[in-house]
């Protein structure tokens, strides 16, 4: 998983899955990794394989976190595998999800 | 399915989250092989993972490992995973919680996805039994 900080946004990339197993490290090194001027989260899913209801989980927990500091997460370039979870799960009411 | 001849695989896996992907792997090549279409492959391994995920976070206490069962043939793929939990009462339907909420979509998922479910409580072990239509 890479890092970035672009401004007031953190960028997150490289995420080969998403699942029960890494859900938990990948909200923590998130969160851990917001400095006190970032209050958007850019994660890019173009190489994210699988994402499962736990993974779903570490995305709200960064989406409550981005909105307390009056911010958003924007999930870029879901695989069609990813974009089938978070169309069930009605995901996209949360989330800004750009195709770009 | 190009054959007529059913397909099956049986295997058991640990008791933990990091052994839930590699079963689902394992899952994908068996259906691959068995010339399952992509779509309904990817169905399928959804909901596996939500299943395993879900015997093994409730498996307080146990450390007995996950069996799976699946059977593809032309028409559809039944899967069967057993728990050693003390296993839970099946919602009649499962349903989204709140969008806030982090946990307690695995079940919507496998009910969204799959086409047949049963779940089987018993004493000392409980299976969910999944079909999917081709």
């Amino acid at each position: 998983m890479k890092i970035d900080i672009q401004g007031d946004t953190l960028r997150i990339s490289g995420l080969k899955e998403l699942g029960a197993a890494e859900s938990n490290h990948f909200r923590d090194e998130a969160r851990a990794a917001m400095g006190k001027d970032q209050r958007n989260l850019e994660i890019d899913l173009s190489q994210t394989s699988f994402v499962d209801s736990c993974g779903l989980g570490a995305l709200i927990a960064l989406h409550k976190t981005a909105c307390s500091r009056n911010g958003v997460v924007r999930l870029m370039n879901p695989k069609p595998s990813v974009s089938q979870i978070l169309q069930l799960t009605r995901m996209h009411r949360i989330f800004e999800i750009v195709n770009a | 399915m190009p054959e007529s001849r059913p397909h099956r695989l049986s295997f058991t896996t640990t008791c933990s989250l990091d052994q839930v992907r590699p079963a689902a792997r394992r899952l994908s090549e068996f259906l691959r092989t068995a010339g399952c279409p992509g779509e309904a492959m990817a169905e399928c391994e959804m909901a596996l993972v939500e299943a395993c995920n879900n015997a093994v976070i409730h498996a307080v206490g146990q450390t007995a490992p996950v069996r799976i069962e699946i059977v593809a043939e032309p028409g559809a793929v039944t899967m069967e995973i057993t728990d050693h939990t003390p296993g839970f009462p099946w919602p009649q339907p499962p349903t989204l919680p709140g969008p806030e909420v982090e946990n307690g979509r695995g079940l919507f998922l496998i009910t969204a996805v799959m086409d047949e479910v049963e779940y089987i409580r018993g004493s000392r072990q409980n299976t969910l039994r999944l079909r999917k239509l081709l």
